[in-house]
């Protein structure tokens, strides 16, 4: 049997009760838990591995990929209507979703994160089917020098995430020291100040909140509601009729997509970066690449669609190869070790059928969150009409807890408020956050990816030139920074001209 | 002039002052360790300065008004600073009370700096929110909340 053959046979198994409830479920879960500030899918599937232990290999499989797709989904609907990511695979969804909500289009830039992401997790799935063999062999040529310019790639965008590029520029590297502090690849301690806390270096979600959320939240002390226009109705119907702006651009809706699969496919990259790198792809090629970050459709499906094709690029690598691309892909590869299934190259041929149906199941699992997550965005829209002596309060314990539950540290809840008056402070002052967060998140990878290529090529450096990936990588990190300048120049120049 | 130069420039010295903590403080390290903070912060010294240059330039050309404007924002800023200490206090209490009493008190505080002034509203609202909470957390997703003297 072909591979898509046996992918078809996946539906037969898949609509059985048991499993389409099961996906109702999950989704369900992953939407809630991705939604709650701190709480991530890779926690949700965390929380649910135990109670999978009993169950059937397809089952868990099924269970804790929906929860995996919901996770990445429900982390944008905290990201647009209250500038807090769910997850880092959120972070580039708040620069367009949160000012739509500010403008009164909550319901729009909702859609189009739903929208985005069911489109995006579909066209995962197909390449996951078709190409997962090529790809997952592909993710094998990704060596640190490799892995070292895929970030080098996503910092390129951070001059560009501000009015003032110096200022930009400036936040980035500082985001990118933040980023170093901790166990550097070899194990020297750096910048710790003595706190076992900060070992493995900063941690991600509390860092998130602090810098992005909390300084907008306190901004939102001085109003009554998060909306000032608020007197418009919550209409439902404006989520449903945002799909014909994802049907007016397939070009950016398809490259985006497949930008997170190939992005999701290198081990350790992750749907963070599928969703800053196609942020920033978006935004350099677009015609109205000066209007992004102040809420167009454009930046929302380039962010929402990336990060949920990513999750079939991470399967794809973890199913072929075994190797665990991500921490939502390692807990799944710890469900599989409960299940007696071997890690490895192995693990695909051994359970053929189970791994083509749990595939199958993801194609579903898409339509569900269709409408599970249509259900959760009516729900989730009512927030911006709480008045914010209400809800401030209570969205400041939700990232306290949330910070707190990523180690059941409170260091980490204390950290957070730390980088929050660190975000208002430098907000203040007219230093953009989103780079620092980059650096944040970008930076730790660069580094020990730096160390480890200076280990691997310590002397013979021209031997990087015949890496090809890694020049192609190099070649393109150089032509998103050149391209948009040339573009603009060019720009400017007809304009006067005209 | 100097005093608003000054105040424009407090959050890149103060980052400066953290690279150069950062870079001296490595600078016992193997210098593959440190490679990629020794990178950054090179890069941010003449950043800093052409930020400085930028930020003197704009502030000759602003009139004293707009300086002005931006300078009545200070009780604002002391809202928010207040907002923090509130936070950071909670936080300081939330390891030896446990999280059930000091959440009930942040909440109450927090909703009278808001202007609630009414007893069943604070009170109603707190308790609800944090049991809510409480259940969500400990219960539903089973994550260990801070439990303190009370256990609670």
């Amino acid at each position: 049997m072909s591979d898509f053959q046996m992918f078809l046979t996946g539906f037969i198994t898949i609509f059985h009760i048991k499993y389409v409830l099961l996906m109702f479920g999950g989704v369900f879960f992953g939407i809630v838990v991705g939604a709650l500030p701190g709480l991530t899918a890779s926690m949700g599937i965390a929380l649910m591995l135990p109670f999978t232990y009993n169950m059937e290999a397809l089952s868990a499989l099924v269970l804790l990929l929906s929860i995996y797709s919901g996770g990445i989904f429900g982390g944008s609907i905290t990201a647009i209507l209250i500038n807090t990511p769910g997850a880092p695979s959120n972070v580039a969804t708040v620069m367009d979703g949160y000012p739509m909500t500010l403008r009164g289009r909550s319901e729009e830039a909702l859609g189009l994160a739903l929208y985005g992401s069911v489109i995006g997790g579909l066209i995962g799935c197909v390449f996951l089917v078709s190409v997962m063999k090529p790809l997952a062999n592909i993710s094998l040529k990704f060596g640190p020098s490799e892995i070292l310019m895929v970030a080098v790639f996503g910092l390129t965008v951070i001059g560009s995430l501000g009015d003032n590029i110096f200022k930009s520029i400036y936040s980035g590297l500082f985001g990118i020291l933040v980023g170093t502090v901790g166990s550097s690849a070899s194990g020297a301690l750096r910048g710790t100040m003595g706190s076992m806390y900060l070992i493995d270096g900063v941690p991600m979600i509390p860092a998130l909140i602090g810098l992005l959320a909390l300084p907008e939240l306190f901004t939102l002390a001085s109003r009554e509601y998060v909306v000032s226009n608020l007197s418009k109705r919550f209409d439902a119907r404006r989520i449903l009729s945002t799909i014909s702006e994802i049907v007016k651009r397939p070009v950016q809706t398809f490259l985006c997509s497949m930008l997170g699969v190939i992005v999701g496919v290198i081990p350790a990259a992750g749907s963070a970066i599928a969703c800053i790198l196609s942020y920033n792809q978006a935004k350099q090629w677009s015609r109205k690449s000066k209007l992004f970050g102040t809420g167009i459709p454009e930046g929302i499906i380039a962010a929402e669609t990336a990060n949920n094709a990513s999750e079939g690029g991470a399967l794809a690598t973890m199913l072929v190869l075994g190797i665990p691309g991500s921490g939502s892909t390692a807990m799944l590869i710890g469900a599989l070790i409960l299940q007696g299934w071997v890690p490895g190259p192995r693990l695909f041929l051994d359970n053929k059928e189970i791994v083509y149906a749990s595939i199958s199941s993801l194609f579903v699992q898409q339509f569900v969150m269709l409408f599970i997550g249509m259900a959760c965005c009516v729900f989730a829209a009512k927030i911006i009409s709480i008045p914010t002596k209400f809800l401030l309060p209570t969205i400041i314990l939700f990232t306290i807890l949330g910070a707190f539950s990523t180690r059941n540290a409170l260091f980490d809840a204390n950290l957070m408020m730390f980088l929050g008056l660190v975000g208002w402070f430098m907000k203040q002052n007219d230093f953009p956050t989103m780079p620092l967060i980059l650096g944040i998140i970008l930076g730790p990878i660069a580094d020990h990816e730096l160390l480890r290529t200076i280990q691997l090529f310590s002397g013979h450096y021209a031997d990087l030139w015949y890496r090809p990936i890694t020049v192609f990588l190099l070649v393109l990190s150089v032509f998103s920074v050149v391209l948009p300048l040339i573009m603009k120049r060019r720009k400017e120049r007809r304009g006067v001209a005209a | 002039m100097f005093i608003r130069m000054l105040k424009k420039q407090i959050a890149p010295i103060l980052v400066l002052l953290y690279g150069t903590y950062y870079f001296v403080s490595v600078g016992t390290l193997q210098k593959n360790d440190r490679v990629m903070i020794d990178l950054v912060y090179y890069l941010m010294i003449p950043l800093f300065t052409a930020n400085a240059i930028i930020d003197y330039l704009n502030l000759r050309s602003l009139s004293s008004t707009d300086v002005d404007r931006k300078e009545g924002d200070v009780e604002k800023v002391k809202k928010v600073l207040g907002f923090f200490a509130i936070t950071f206090i909670y936080l300081f209490f939330l390891r030896f009370l446990g999280f059930v009493l000091p959440t009930v008190a942040f909440l109450v505080g927090c909703l009278y700096c808001f202007g609630v002034r009414s007893v069943v509203l604070l009170c109603g609202y707190s308790v609800f929110v944090t049991s809510g909470l409480y259940f969500v957390f400990a219960k539903l997703f089973m994550i260990p909340l801070p439990r303190g003297i009370v256990g609670l």
